[in-house]
């Protein structure tokens, strides 16, 4: 995926996103609106799910960031707590995972950003995808 | 010096200024009341270029602080110092991308003048040299242009352009110096605040059939008929609203009507598409909304465009930036933020109407017909709470995972797979917004009727009442404000409309690997 050819403020907030947190970050295709971002070093907190507690996962991040907020995440395999409790928000349509499907990506879950949890932090500034993993990570901990 | 030849540079020009910084303008050249031909004065201006499908215009955004004796009148000419041009090129760059600069000066005295002020020789010659180097400071696309202000608030713009200097030989030719380039003189001067002034320099009151609009003339005069043929009012969607609308402004004696839908006509429309008849079928519905518009119309040289696409593209949105309103009837959430961040940037009031009905779950009807404005001097509309960020963003999933249509509740009933979410509609709902809508246009362009009142309106289904809602300025944390006359500077949210292909038989693009993000047809063109 050539990145070049992302607006400005989501190329700004891939450099932020690497620079701060995530070196490896990166587009992997954009599908509609929305770009599939590999987030190759996401938290699982180790008290509610089994090791490995970093892994990655793709976050669907909009196109049109920070103007538009994250729907979504796509991972490889499906989310399991030690509590086995099932996941709220996982969506059986196979056509969400696709696009990263032959990178490993089996599980779509259709989180929003004012789903079960509230409302996430009011996304402003292309700096603001650092708040959009820290919401991922507390999703999958309170999930 | 040349005038412009590249195909950008071809485009029409304008000038839009919003009335506040207008105000200031006028403050900063002509302070003295008393001495209204005293010497001359100037400033500086951060501006940026919006672009349209056939039309540029230059936003003057902010006017640059300057310090005592930074410009001053010398009895040869009005001498601009070297710390104010720093200062100004400074702020551009610390600006947003594609801020450029506009230097001003005034045309004393006449004050109920109202005819536009012609630039002196020296005027022009300074200026050239003035912006020519000003053009190599800034970077590459960053607009340089120069103005000139009489007494009674008229403006001359002109807009250059410098080819950029490859080699320190061409630096040195006089292709590249102050006598190269190319200029364009902007044709229409914009006022943009609760209401609209436009100047054209021409007078063009031509009615094609004058005992049609004999009505409306006793009450607004040729001067108000003028205004409205000069006009020229973008309708997003021509659905069961924005067929009315169109007809309407075609009726009224608008000069200049831009319609975009993709969408097609279906029998279920038919109950609601005044003016259809049942050989529109499976027809775009902007074909026989173009037909009734030219039957219609009263204005003389009647013009419709009508565009085969969506608002929430820029295949769709380009055109309606060339108009100076824009009615907004598309019912989708996706649309109206993208017009919502128009409205800021370009500098376009959007007035946009809907209807929303819901089923309770004991069987009563409940809803609202709703019209809101946004742009300069209004809250926008997601303040207004016309739409949110999450409705937003869900508008942007494919048709089967955006759940229920907002317009429409029904105890959670979600769309069967294959079956797009439709919303009920009512024709007489449609005309209550869409006379609405019309009458919030003569208000902005007209002043008629006077009303000061520029915010929202309600009609409350179970009530048969219209009430004035109580937002009347966006939310402390709201950045539109802060957006108002960025034009292509700002990012303004267009994408892919997922409803698009599938209404329109359009190769879908949802779900597809590898697809290019959605370009904006001028990208590469230095703008």
């Amino acid at each position: 995926m050539d990145e070049e050819t992302l607006p400005p403020p989501l190329k700004e907030a891939l450099q932020v996103l690497r620079k701060a947190r995530m070196p490896e970050a990166k587009v992997e295709v954009v599908v509609g609106n929305f770009a599939y971002v590999w987030l190759p070093d996401v938290v699982y907190d180790p008290t509610k799910y089994p090791a490995p507690h970093r892994r990655g996962l793709w976050a669907r991040v909009p196109i049109q960031f920070p103007l538009i907020n994250p729907h979504g995440i796509v991972t490889r395999g499906q989310l399991n707590p030690v509590s086995s409790h099932p996941i709220k928000g996982e969506s059986q349509d196979p056509s969400m995972c696709a696009p990263v499907q032959q990178l490993g990506g089996t599980h779509y879950y259709s989180w929003t950003w004012s789903g079960e949890l509230g409302e996430g932090p009011k996304l402003n500034a292309p700096s603001d995808i650092l708040g959009v993993v820290s919401w991922i990570e507390r999703r999958i901990r309170n999930a | 010096m040349d005038r412009a030849t590249n195909s950008q540079r071809l485009k029409a020009l304008q000038f839009s200024i919003t009335d506040r910084v207008h105000a200031l303008v006028l403050r900063t050249l002509f302070d003295d009341a008393r001495d209204p031909f005293g010497p001359e004065k100037g400033f500086l201006g951060l501006i940026n270029a919006g672009t349209g499908a056939t039309r540029r215009t230059l936003y003057l955004r902010e006017v640059v602080p300057q310090e005592s004796g930074w410009v001053r009148w010398t009895g040869d000419g009005l001498r601009f110092a070297a710390e104010y041009f720093s200062r100004g090129l400074t702020l551009a760059a610390q600006s947003t991308t594609g801020t450029g600069l506009l230097i001003v000066h005034s045309h004393p005295g006449g004050f109920g003048s109202n005819v536009s002020p012609r630039p002196s020789s020296p005027d022009l010659f300074h200026e050239r040299r003035l912006l020519c180097q000003a053009s190599r400071s800034l970077p590459e696309g960053a607009p340089v242009a120069s103005g000139i202000v009489s007494g009674g608030g008229r403006w001359r713009l002109r807009e250059y352009w410098w080819p950029r200097a490859k080699t320190s030989e061409q630096a040195r030719s006089r292709a590249f110096g102050p006598n190269g380039g190319s200029f364009r003189d902007a044709e229409r001067v914009k006022l943009v605040g609760r209401e609209l002034g436009t100047f054209s320099g021409r007078k063009n009151v031509q009615v094609a059939q004058p005992d049609a609009v004999d009505s409306t003339l006793r009450l607004w005069g040729t001067d108000g008929q003028d205004v409205l043929n000069g006009l020229s009012v973008g309708v997003a969607g021509a659905g069961g609203v924005g067929g009315m609308v169109v007809e309407q402004l075609s009726r009224l004696g608008v000069g200049h009507v831009t319609v975009v839908d993709y969408d097609t006509l279906k029998p279920e429309n038919l109950n609601r598409a005044q003016g259809a008849r049942r050989g529109d079928l499976r027809k775009l519905k902007i074909a026989y909304v173009k037909r009734l518009a030219r039957q219609s119309a009263t204005a003389h040289g009647f013009e419709i465009k009508v565009v085969p696409a969506s608002v929430a593209e820029w295949e769709g949105l380009r055109p309606l930036l060339d108009c100076d309103v824009i009615l907004n009837a598309a019912d989708s959430a996706f649309a109206r933020q993208v017009l919502d961040h128009a409205a800021f940037a370009y500098q376009i009031p959007v007035v946009d109407g809907g209807t929303v009905f819901m089923i309770e779950s004991d069987g009563r009807i409940t809803g609202r017909s709703q019209v809101s404005e946004a742009g300069p001097g209004r809250p926008c509309l997601e303040c207004q709470g016309v739409y949110t960020r999450e409705e937003a963003t869900m508008a942007r999933e494919s048709p089967f995972q955006q759940g229920p249509n907002r317009y429409l509740t029904t105890a959670g009933k979600k769309p069967a797979r294959g079956e797009l979410p439709r919303a009920p509609s009512v024709i007489s709902h449609n005309g209550l917004v869409s006379s609405l809508m019309v009458q919030r246009l003569l208000r902005i362009a007209l002043g008629f009727p006077p009303s000061v009142k520029s915010w929202q309106q309600r009609f409350y289904v179970e009530l048969g009442e219209i009430r004035w809602g109580s937002v009347l300025d966006c939310e402390a944390d709201c950045p539109k404000r802060s957006w108002t006359g960025l034009g292509d500077g700002h990012p303004t949210p267009v994408g892919v409309d997922p409803f698009f292909p599938l209404k329109n038989g359009r190769e879908s693009t949802s779900n597809l690997p590898n697809l290019a993000t959605p370009r904006d047809p001028l990208a590469g063109s230095g703008h």
